[in-house]
């Protein structure tokens, strides 16, 4: 049994949106050091 | 006060600052692409919030409580799939091709896309029809759930919740088009989110804590505590695929990518799109606990509109009505503009070759919105099964149609003409057919829609190599 009386399995489906906050900062974090310049390839997209 | 009284104050406040924005957004829109696409300089909040409250529908509080009343705990998981796949890995993989390929093309819906990227007007008028029909059978869902809880809630005739919520929607969507769609989808959002927060809170309350709720609903039965508990495998996981892979191929969402301001934007949007989609857990997480308090409900789809009732104070029960209303608004109201771009756009100037001056398009863009969401309407008020069954279905449609096209289109460049077309026909035929049969094995028509469309998109690519003018590709690649 889990945390909070949840079996793990059904405990898990918290972690994974855990685990969606961290893929998404650990994008921004990489994509800032591939393009530190702007956001877009070659700059496309800037206004 | 009583809860009608509270719901009458709220709605009215509520209603109000929809219809100051519809006509706020109508003084800013003065192009065909403002109307459509907001002018492509939407920001990073507004963008994310909207995306929120766009897919977050009604359905997804009203439905999705329901599955939670019915199947137990393990409903949590599609809430939890949704910010995964739906949003996060959506935004990562799609958002910003999607925002460079459409801009360098210069389309403004998916099925300009297909038009452009595949030189196919076929697949653009076949996509637009597609997303014309069947987008109007999702907005009937929407509206149904809107005005279940207006029934619940407040006592008012189903119709009655029909006409109110349907006839301030088309109000603001036809006057100021795509700026009031994301405007009033971002404090929609924030509705939403309040609305959820406060009622998991109070709930959570009454049932004694998140380990006590959970104990009780293990007494009721185990399978509502356990995964894959009383649904079983085979539907959480197809559930889970159709309604967090399927908004890959959503047009409402992706326009979403179309008119955010640069590219730059889409890190900060990325997390504010994650963050914020965390509350699609709740309404799974509460419609759960409701089975404790409210055990012998008839119908599943009332469970979330009973609990507020049982949990919350009048004030909180008109605003989670205000949340309920709010996140089917965004939603309608973004399929009407979708429906009646793809309309204008695709099919009659695109596809029938005509002219339209700027002026004439943003009417014809008025009038057909206006007349898609009377039809859709007029359809609710005698409203077909439930919720979410409908939702499936027009969702495996258009999934089947437009997923494996775009996302071929965006990564491959040998994607051919014939291969997105044929894949398109196979994929929409396949969903369709499996449906009418009656799902055989217990199998949604959007995973086999999906399947079929996947496999002949690349078979028939290697088989018909794409032949493109000169450049083509490499303009839209950005080579």
């Amino acid at each position: 049994m889990g945390p909070f009386n949840m079996p793990w399995l059904t405990f898990s489906a918290f972690i994974v949106v855990d685990i969606s906050v961290l893929i998404a900062i650990i994008w921004v974090v990489m994509d800032i050091r591939k393009h530190p310049e702007n956001g877009g390839k070659n700059g496309e997209g800037q206004r | 006060m009583s809860l009608l009284a509270a719901c009458v104050v709220v709605l009215i406040l509520y209603l109000g600052v929809l219809v100051g924005i519809g006509i706020w957004s109508a003084r800013r829109t003065s192009t065909a692409e403002d109307f459509i696409l907001g002018g492509r300089k939407v920001g990073p909040w507004v963008t994310a919030l909207s995306f929120i409250a766009v897919y977050f529908s009604s359905v997804l509080i009203i439905g999705g409580g329901g599955f939670g009343y019915k199947f137990g705990m393990a409903t949590v998981w599609i809430g939890a799939i949704n910010v995964l796949v739906g949003c996060t890995l959506c935004w990562i993989v799609l958002g910003r091709r999607v925002r460079l390929f459409t801009e360098r093309m210069g389309v403004s819906t998916i099925s300009g896309f297909f038009t452009k990227r595949y030189n196919s007007p076929e697949a653009g008028v076949f996509s637009a029809l597609i997303i014309f029909i069947f987008l109007i059978i999702y907005n009937v869902s929407v509206v149904k759930g809107m005005a279940h809880s207006f029934e619940v809630l407040m006592g008012l005739p189903y119709w009655g919740g029909v006409l109110i919520s349907g006839i301030v929607i088309i109000f603001y969507v036809v006057l100021g088009g795509y700026q009031a769609v994301v405007w009033t989808g971002l404090i929609q959002a924030w509705v939403m989110i309040f609305s959820l927060l406060l009622l998991t809170f109070r709930t959570l309350n009454v049932v004694g804590g998140l380990s006590e709720g959970m104990r009780k609903l293990a007494e009721i039965g185990p399978g509502y505590v356990n995964t894959p508990g009383v649904w079983g495998w085979a539907g959480l996981i197809s559930f889970c695929l159709i309604v967090s892979l399927g908004v890959w191929g959503m047009p409402q969402l992706l326009i979403r990518f179309y008119s955010i301001k640069d590219a730059k934007t889409f890190r900060l949007g990325t997390v504010i799109v994650t963050v914020g989609a965390a509350v699609a857990v709740l309404p799974y997480l509460n419609g759960a606990f409701a089975r404790i308090l409210i055990p012998e409900l008839q119908n599943a789809d009332l469970a979330i509109p009973s609990l507020s009732r049982l949990v919350l104070s009048p004030w909180g029960a008109a605003i989670l009505l205000a949340g309920v209303v709010a996140a089917g608004m965004s939603t309608f109201a973004g399929v009407l503009i979708i429906i009646s771009s793809s309309l204008v756009r695709d099919v009659y100037i695109n596809g029938l070759k005509k002219v339209m001056t700027g002026e004439q398009e943003i009417l014809a863009n008025r009038v057909i919105s206006g007349s898609v969401g009377v039809i859709a309407l007029l359809i609710a008020l005698k409203p077909p099964a439930l919720i979410l069954v409908l939702t499936g279905f027009s969702w495996a449609v258009i999934a089947s149609t437009n997923l494996w096209p775009l996302l071929f289109g965006l990564y491959w460049k040998g994607a051919s003409r014939a291969g997105a077309f044929i894949s398109m026909l196979a994929g929409t035929v396949t969903a369709i057919v499996w449906t009418w049969l009656g799902k055989p094995f217990g199998i949604h028509g959007f995973i086999t829609g999906t399947a079929v469309s996947l496999i002949v998109i690349v078979v028939v690519s290697l088989v018909k190599r794409a032949s493109y003018p000169e450049g083509h590709i490499e303009k839209i690649y950005g080579e």
